[in-house]
């Protein structure tokens, strides 16, 4: 017994050191490991790492804010656009501001989207101060940057919502119940930042970084915000915002080539595939996706932009898919010239068309496309690219033989049964690496060249852009929307089918804002053909690399956030404003509408391209013709608080439920609402 | 013991002698065989037979039996002067010496305070199929088992008591031979028991993570003195599922005219069918269009569910064990191999397994011992796409004159058939388990026991996806690119865990355990993913990544630490008084480090009424009485790691078409105070065995509070964005919920008679759930996936439109206030007031009022002060109202045994009550897609009713091809999902004894089970589905038809 007891004080002191042992060595180590992160304090007080933080303060850009949602919300609910037929109430909400509410999806993306940076923004610009190396030079830059974008997404903001929160540091405790700041306050932050960032950033982009921006960017925002400010009746130091944009402008376009800006001498190399990457008339772009590029897949931002699509028509309701129109049933969703048209959401007013006079300005058939075509792809054949099944047409399968039946259909005169029509385009299928997959690149068969053999084919500038007007004897496209109302007659000449513009407008909508329906008694030749319209082609980027291969819904082109154009608009706008002197905005006008003119002749007052003197009234009408669907009109009517004057004389259909107290400002969406604690105070903007 | 042991050897030294004896059990009075008896102190021990008899020899008169069969306890006989003993077995002594197997020790069930039920291996193996834990369905109260998959190896789910956690899952711990382990691809027929331990008294000894229960299971041991080897083996077939009847034919002819029969005439606001353009059988062509006519007159209509699933899927299992052993070495070892084909075609599942299990007694003090589960799962996947494939468009032709597939469906319509063509497709998981589960026990003194374990639990979860030429994936998506993608996942889990237990005897009526535990575990996650593009040879699949630019590599870590230490006392004063306490601290790395630890308290007492002196009167009828009351704080494990400090992240991101390396904010904002969710739950039992323990009861009542539940914040979208779109988010104890619920579990002996014997056994929940709390600041009704939060609603509430049905003709100048016209749905607007036809009133939460018409002149007759022409309401997500709840309001599961000499016949009943679904089906139902220019066309089940306007319906809104989605749509998926089914139904035969005996074979039971054979569903909305799969509908539930046999050696 004694050793037992003995025995058992041994096993017991062992076990309890033992155990002791163990408690005390496994508590300490409880301590995280995480190999895939580093700290703050580690990487972003140093250059390098601060300068790889900055970065961010661009992803909200292409894809998130300059996509879809702003697209739209921008341009909509305004003279230029309305809906088309079987747009299936979409859209209405800002179309039309028919159930407008906090909790409408693409004003809630456009809020977060443009918020989404700031906070990279204020955070690069608050580290830089407690940076240990690096140059003094490279630093002022990249917070010069930031200044900028910061600038840009507040002035969003605060055109789209007013008042709010003006937030320009990233603290680690997060207020829950925001205040709103002025829109005076709000305003004078956007100029304080942008006259920084003018000093501060460099003529020629850091790193030749196409993306990054430069002085010029700095300048035409500061014109442009300065203009919206103007709006809110804001002025500085005793001059009224007006003044500033005009003065601002001014020194852009007199200085020019010092800050590297340009104006195109051709409107149609604005939108030349060419210059979609490398454009010269450009301020600030959104930098699209390189497809080629590894860095294609470490795409950081939001989804790629299908903005186009909303602004073109579906082919296949129009014309169905057995007869003139090819490419079996799955052509409007894998076409591989248009891209994938399943979204016949927006359409231009009757206003929008006739403010272009098609005659001379080539800016009609640089915008819109109205000569419909179907495609080959030849060239992918002979590439051995089979397996891009859009592109697996032959010339013959793309080439339409008129029969009676077709002809009888359409309304086309009998005498052009037999006669074939070609296609316009012929497309390669090309491989981008990894997830971009095909790039469908376009080339123009020559017209009087039947023989389909690739050699023929010709490389055009754009090749959404079709000849103007189209001749009678064109056999390259099967359907014709003109603008020039064609007499019987005319059309007789004509193989293909031919739809007067002005037909497709319901009369009974003096305002122009009303499309017929497809009803037997539309008195068009087949009833369905009213599901067509002018399609707005600015963002379908139908390039090498503007392709989001088996996506036929996304395109990766650069989509520009301001150009130079728009500073002579603004000039011109602001001299209007400012001192009422029409003669001088005419000047302005006339630089754009020179290069505008399909022939310099034209440009002469006979045809009335060459203006002497410019009123309010002009100036919108130029902002239409030069900027339409380029993120611009509802802010330009916004700020001439012009939305109840020109909504009722151009848009009935919008007009019927503004109301002027509350749609001047977008609603305060509910998802935030839900997230702070003083919602009831913060308000909704009045929704 | 060291005495006892030598005195017993000694003794053996005298006399010997032959005893035999009979074992009977006491209520049937039937032999049992198979009983244990061993002579006490020594390695002799015999076994009975089918007669229930055996034969022994003991070495004197003072020799002691002892008598013991798994769940009848043990007894112990001096044999004295007896040559023949006849021992009964009694049943009050089965049910309450039954051993239970607690956190860290086990107790008699006479002794429990906690809400613990055992499970036996009989009930485990019931129903024939991989996973130990879907046999539990029903049988357990308060445990929720449903299985949502009819995939091979599809896991079911599980939950306890209800939900408490908004974003933490609600999976209880699961414990195997004292370690957590994965049970998924246990053996059931390796179980011993498992013992589900639901109060927080009986868990809070797993602090951290004893919330959401904790489910025990041991494994069998050998047994000492006789080899038992056990073959289990069934086959049998899966399939017959049931799916929706889609619209075909002539209903769906009957669908395209109806959408276009009509037309709504805008001008007059009335349907028409003046001007439709379906105006007779002539505008058939039409309205299908030339190629869609041609394919429809042909008759070429698909069944496409017909087409994707196999009628009769094979499964099959084969299960050997052995176990045997003697006083010093006992093992067992298993093999298991199981082989599940899915009703998918190259859909299989096959499963290897096995477990082994040594216990060695070193010496009298120490035993040593392990245990090993080990398996590899071999699982083919076909791609599931039921669903899709139902509602795609019937008329097409998925095969070529010349039988080959057609690629080319058109109009955006995927052939999922394109799969099936050899070689081009392939998804396969590899996954290897391993558990290893080394121990060393040390009994320095009476009384005192310390064990120490270690495990190591590793997976290796490989995946290969391949999607080659011509697949589903190449054709429609991919754009013609052939890709394959490898994930390689291993897990390394290491746990220690040492236990310390004193027992202690005061002046014999006072009984002490007390129990000191410290428990390790480190758990690392390491994850690798290669991808291929552009791969020009289905011959390569996943074998040949070239390293160049079509190829990418990711991998990722995460890892966690936890450690806790425990303390613990029980106490029983003469067998009647019972009282327990508990203390656990527990330490985890996934927390802020200056927050890293808390503390986990519990305690609960027992009462046996039925021992205290003036229950004597009730002995006669009532045999067992206990009340038991336990509370005690749980917490929940399941915070990320890495979620409690902020952190930045390396990434690549293009910047002017050229890639930039960037750091970025994770996503997660610190939080320094975030802590456990804590569970306060208080539990009230009482047992009861009446009726010479013909009736056995016990009732469970719950209450859990559970504080500081983790809830993921969004930081306001204008502090930043982590990506776009994505805010940042923190974790913060701020929500409350609280569970209620109600237990009765219930077995009771029918009849008992010599040859026929009827059991039943119940179990009945209900639990209500309840958010008390939410952020703390004004917001609520906040979304969480697919389920809402909100303040006084369960916790998967749904929230979406609630619809008041369909305008109806007549209701022109109603639905026009609401920008609607007759067709399309009725919403139920919170706060809407009717004052007339065409005005309506708002009150709004603060109470002022808003007027809604569209006539003037009849508002002002109400309201004289308004002005404006028109005031139309617009349904938008602020009209949402809580709909139902996805869990049930109560569960009851039946089993009723029958045996008839050797014939079983169980049969189990299900029923799953008060939940709500959100079933894809309705969501399907698009008027659009049977327009002529639908892209793609589709089709749904023919039993929706949808109006037109002759058919005032009020389930589906009108189908007309112009009808586009309007508010109220989202609404419709939403359905009671109430149900009612017959589990399954076994029948079996037992050979007689004496007839099996001959080829040295102890039993012999050939048995067939059906299962799912009954579904009934509460709603009408419900047809042809079986709503167990809670909404989804991509692997379809499956009947299930096997043969099996269990033999015994």
């Amino acid at each position: 017994m004694r050793t037992n007891t003995k025995k058992s004080i041994l096993y017991t002191g062992a076990i309890s050191v033992f155990i002791a042992l163990c408690i005390s060595s496994c508590s300490k180590k409880l301590d995280e490991y995480n190999p895939a992160a580093v700290s703050e304090e580690t990487v972003l007080k140093n250059f390098t790492g601060w300068k790889a933080y900055q970065s961010n303060c661009y992803t909200g850009l292409w894809g998130s804010l300059i996509g879809l949602s702003y697209g739209i919300v921008s341009e909509v609910g305004t003279d230029l656009w309305t809906f088309p037929y079987n747009n299936g109430n979409n859209l209405r909400e800002v179309i039309a501001y028919n159930g407008l509410t906090i909790d409408y999806n693409h004003v809630t993306n456009l809020w977060n989207f443009a918020w989404g940076s700031i906070k990279d923004c204020n955070k690069t610009i608050q580290l830089s101060s407690q940076l240990v190396d690096g140059k003094a030079d490279d630093i002022k830059i990249l917070v010069a940057e930031a200044q900028l974008l910061r600038a840009y997404y507040y002035s969003v903001l605060v055109t789209q919502f007013g008042s709010l929160p003006l937030i320009l540091t990233d603290d680690p405790v997060k207020n829950l119940s925001p205040k709103r700041d002025s829109v005076s306050k709000i305003y004078a932050q956007i100029i304080a930042d942008l006259r920084s960032a003018f000093q501060n950033l460099p003529v020629t982009p850091y790193e030749n970084n196409a993306q990054r921006v430069t002085k010029k960017a700095a300048l035409g925002l500061l014109a442009r915000v300065y203009a919206q400010g103007a709006g809110e009746g804001l002025s500085e130091g005793g001059k009224s915002y007006w003044v500033h944009a005009k003065e601002v402008a001014d020194s852009l376009i007199n200085n020019m080539a010092a800050y590297k800006a340009a104006l195109y001498d051709d409107f149609a190399k604005v939108f030349a595939s060419a210059n979609n990457r490398n454009n010269d008339e450009v301020l600030f772009t959104a930098y699209g996706l390189n497809p080629y590029d590894p860095s294609y897949d470490v795409f950081t931002g939001n989804t790629k932009p299908n903005l186009y699509l909303h602004y073109y028509p579906k082919f296949d309701d129009a014309f169905t898919t057995s007869d003139v129109f090819k490419r079996g049933v799955n052509s409007n969703t894998s076409n591989a010239y248009y891209g994938r048209l399943n979204q016949q959401f927006i359409a231009p007013t009757k206003y929008l068309i006739n403010c272009f006079d098609a005659r001379y300005d080539k800016r009609w058939e640089n915008t819109f496309v109205t000569a419909f075509t179907n495609y080959s792809g030849e060239q992918a054949i002979a590439g051995g690219t089979s397996n891009a099944p859009a592109a697996n047409v032959t010339y013959a399968a793309a080439t339409v033989t008129l029969t009676a039946a077709i002809c009888t259909k359409y309304g086309i005169d009998a005498s052009h049964v037999g006669e074939k029509i070609y296609p316009y385009i012929d497309v390669n299928a090309k491989l981008a690496p990894t997830f971009a997959t095909w790039q469908y690149i376009p080339k123009v068969w020559p017209k009087g060249v039947y023989t389909g053999a690739i050699s023929a084919l010709q490389t055009v500038p754009n090749a959404n852009v079709h000849p103007y007007p189209l001749a009678a004897d064109e056999d390259r496209f099967f359907a014709y929307l003109s603008k020039d109302p064609l007499t019987a007659a005319d059309k007789k000449l004509r193989r293909y089918v031919t739809v007067n513009i002005d037909d497709l407008f319901d009369p009974s909508d003096p305002t122009g804002s009303t499309y017929k329906s497809v009803v037997s008694t539309n008195g068009l030749p087949v009833r369905e053909l009213a599901n067509l319209f002018p399609a707005m082609m600015k963002f379908n980027h139908n390039f090498d690399g503007g392709w989001l291969g088996g996506n036929f819904q996304q395109k990766l082109g650069n989509i520009m956030i301001m150009r130079m154009a728009e500073v002579y608009l603004i000039a011109a706008e602001a001299t209007l404003r400012s001192t009422g002197d029409g003669g001088a905005a005419a000047q302005y006008l006339n630089v754009l509408r020179r290069r505008a003119c399909r022939n310099i002749s034209d440009f002469n007052a006979t045809t009335g391209m060459q203006l002497t003197t410019a009123t309010t009234d002009t100036v919108f009408d130029e902002y239409a013709r030069e900027l339409c669907g380029e993120f611009n009109r509802w802010a330009l009517l916004k700020r001439n608080k012009a939305f109840e004057s020109r909504l009722q004389t151009y848009n009935r259909t919008a007009f019927t439920n503004f109301v002027a107290a509350k749609h001047y400002n977008r609603p305060i969406p509910s998802s935030f609402l839900n997230q702070i604690n003083n919602a009831d105070e913060f308000g909704t903007n009045g929704y | 013991m060291a005495m006892l042991f030598l005195f017993s050897c000694v003794s053996a030294i005298a006399q010997s002698k032959i005893v035999t004896g009979k074992i009977t059990d006491q209520a049937t009075g039937r032999p049992i065989e198979g009983v244990d008896i061993n002579v006490k102190g020594t390695t002799t021990t015999v076994v009975t037979n089918s007669e229930g008899s055996f034969s022994i020899s003991v070495p004197s008169d003072q020799s002691v039996l002892v008598i013991s069969y798994v769940g009848y306890g043990t007894q112990e006989i001096t044999v004295g002067a007896q040559t023949t003993l006849s021992v009964s077995m009694s049943n009050s002594q089965k049910k309450l010496d039954e051993v239970v197997v607690i956190g860290y020790g086990t107790t008699k069930r006479r002794d429990l305070t906690g809400a613990i039920v055992s499970v036996k291996p009989e009930e485990i193996t019931a129903r024939p199929g991989p996973n130990p834990m879907e046999s539990l369905q029903g049988r357990v109260a308060g445990l929720d088992i449903t299985r949502a998959s009819g995939q091979p190896g599809a896991p079911v789910n599980i939950q306890l008591r209800g939900t408490r956690s908004f974003t933490a899952s609600g999976n209880p711990l699961f414990i195997i031979n004292g370690l957590p382990g994965d049970y998924s691809t246990l053996n059931p027929y390796d179980i011993e028991s498992i013992e589900v331990l639901k109060d927080a008294s009986s868990t809070a000894i797993y602090g951290s993570a004893g919330s959401n229960g904790v489910i025990i299971i041991t494994t069998k041991s050998g047994k000492a003195g006789r080899l038992s080897i056990d073959f289990n083996t069934y086959y049998g077939y899966n399939g017959w599922s049931i799916t929706p009847k889609m619209r075909t034919g002539d209903a769906y002819l009957q669908t395209k005219r109806d959408a276009y029969r009509w037309r709504f005439d805008a001008p007059t606001n009335k349907w028409t069918t003046t001007g439709a353009i379906w105006q007779s059988p002539a505008d058939d062509p039409t309205i299908f269009g030339p190629q869609r006519w041609t394919t429809f007159q042909e008759g070429n209509f698909v069944d496409w569910a017909d087409e994707f699933l196999q009628k009769k899927a094979s499964t099959q299992n084969y299960s050997l064990s052995i176990a045997g052993g003697n006083e010093k070495t006992k093992g067992y070892i298993s093999f298991n191999y199981t082989d599940e084909s899915g009703q998918y075609r190259g859909d299989e599942y096959k499963l290897f397994s096995t477990t082994m299990r040594i216990d060695h007694k070193v010496k009298d003090w120490i035993s040593m011992g392990g245990n090993l589960v080990a398996s590899y799962v071999d699982r083919d996947k076909a791609q599931d796409k039921l669903e899709n494939a139902l509602v795609t468009d019937p008329l097409v032709k998925p095969y070529n004159p010349d039988g080959t597939l057609n690629t080319n469906l058109g109009n955006n319509v995927y052939n999922l058939l394109l799969d099936y063509q050899p070689g081009v497709y392939g998804n396969v998981d590899n996954n290897t388990k391993i558990f290893l589960n080394p121990y060393v026990e040390i009994k320095p003194i009476k009384g005192l026991t310390f064990l120490s374990r270690a495990g190591v639990h590793l997976n290796f979860s490989n995946t290969y996806r391949f999607d080659g030429i011509g697949s589903v994936s190449y054709t429609y998506s991919n754009a013609g690119i052939a890709k394959a993608r490898v994930t390689q996942n291993r897990y390394d889990g290491y746990q220690w865990e040492n236990i310390l237990t004193y027992n202690l005897r005061v002046a014999n009526d006072h009984d002490f355990t007390f129990t000191g535990v410290s428990s390790w575990y480190h758990n690392q996650n390491t994850n690798t993913e290669m991808n291929q593009s552009n791969i020009t040879s289905n011959n390569f699949k996943w074998y040949k990544f070239s390293g160049d630019q079509n190829t990418t590599a990711l991998s990722s870590y995460t890892m966690s630490k936890t450690f806790g230490l425990l303390g613990r006392i029980n106490y029983s004063y003469l067998g009647k008084y019972l009282f327990s306490a508990s203390l656990r601290s527990d330490g985890s790395s996934v927390l802020y480090p200056t927050n890293r630890w808390d503390n986990f308290p519990a305690a609960s007492a027992g009462w046996r009424i039925s021992e205290e002196s003036f229950m004597n009167g009730t002995r006669d009828w009532l045999n067992n009485l206990k009340l038991r009351v336990g509370w005690g704080i749980t917490g929940s494990a399941k915070i990320d790691p890495y979620s409690s400090v902020s952190v930045v992240e390396s990434r690549n991101m293009s910047l002017g078409g050229t890639t930039q390396p960037i750091y970025r904010n994770s996503p997660f904002i610190t939080n320094p105070e975030l802590g456990w969710e804590k569970s306060h739950n208080t539990n009230f039992g009482l047992d009861a065995t009446v009726l010479r323990n013909r009736i056995d009861l016990t009732l469970e009542y719950y209450i859990t509070n559970t504080e500081g539940v983790i809830y993921s914040v969004n930081s306001p979208v204008i502090y930043g964005t982590y990506t776009p779109g994505t805010q940042y988010q923190t974790n913060i104890n701020v929500a409350e919920t609280k569970n209620k619920g109600f237990e009765v579990s219930l077995n009771t002996r029918n009849i008992v008679g010599k040859d026929f014997e009827w059991t039943t056994s119940a179990a009945f929940a209900t639990n209500k759930e309840e958010i008390l709390k939410l952020t703390g600041a004004t917001a609520n009704n906040i979304r969480n996936g697919s389920y809402w939060l909100v303040l006084g609603q369960p916790v998967n509430s749904f929230r979406d439109y609630k619809l008041e049905g369909v305008w109806q003709i007549g209701q022109e100048a109603d639905a026009a206030v609401f920008g609607r016209h007759p067709g399309e749905l009725r919403v139920n607007v919170p706060g809407m007031k009717q004052l007339a036809t065409g005005v309506f009133v708002k009150t709004a939460a603060d109470g002022t009022e808003r007027y809604y018409y569209t006539n003037l002149a009849e508002a002002q007759k109400f309201n004289p002060n308004l002005t404006a022409a028109t005031s139309t309401y617009t349904y938008t997500s602020t009209d949402f109202q809580v709909l139902g709840h996805n869990s049930p309001d109560w569960s009851l599961g039946m089993q009723n045994v029958f045996r008839y000499k050797g014939i079983d016949l169980n049969v189990h009943l299900y029923f799953r009550w008060g939940q709500m679904i959100n079933y894809v089906m309705p969501g399907w139902y698009q008027p659009g897609a049977f327009a002529t220019n639908a892209s793609p066309s589709r089709t749904f089940p023919e039993y929706f009713n949808y109006w037109t306007p002759e058919n005032p319906s009020n389930d589906f809104p009108v189908m007309n091809y112009q009808a586009i989605t309007t508010p109220g749509t989202s609404g419709l998926t939403y359905i009671d999902g109430s149900f009612f089914k017959i589990k399954n139904i076994t029948l079996g035969y037992t050979l007689p004894a004496n007839l099996t005996k001959k080829a040295s074979i102890q039993r012999l039971r050939v048995y067939g089970t059906i299962t799912n054979p009954l579904i009934i569903a509460k709603s009408p909305l419900i047809k042809q589905y079986d709503p167990e799969m809670n909404g989804s509908l991509e692997y379809p539930l499956t009947r299930q038809l096997v043969a099996g046999l269990n033999l015994t050696f």
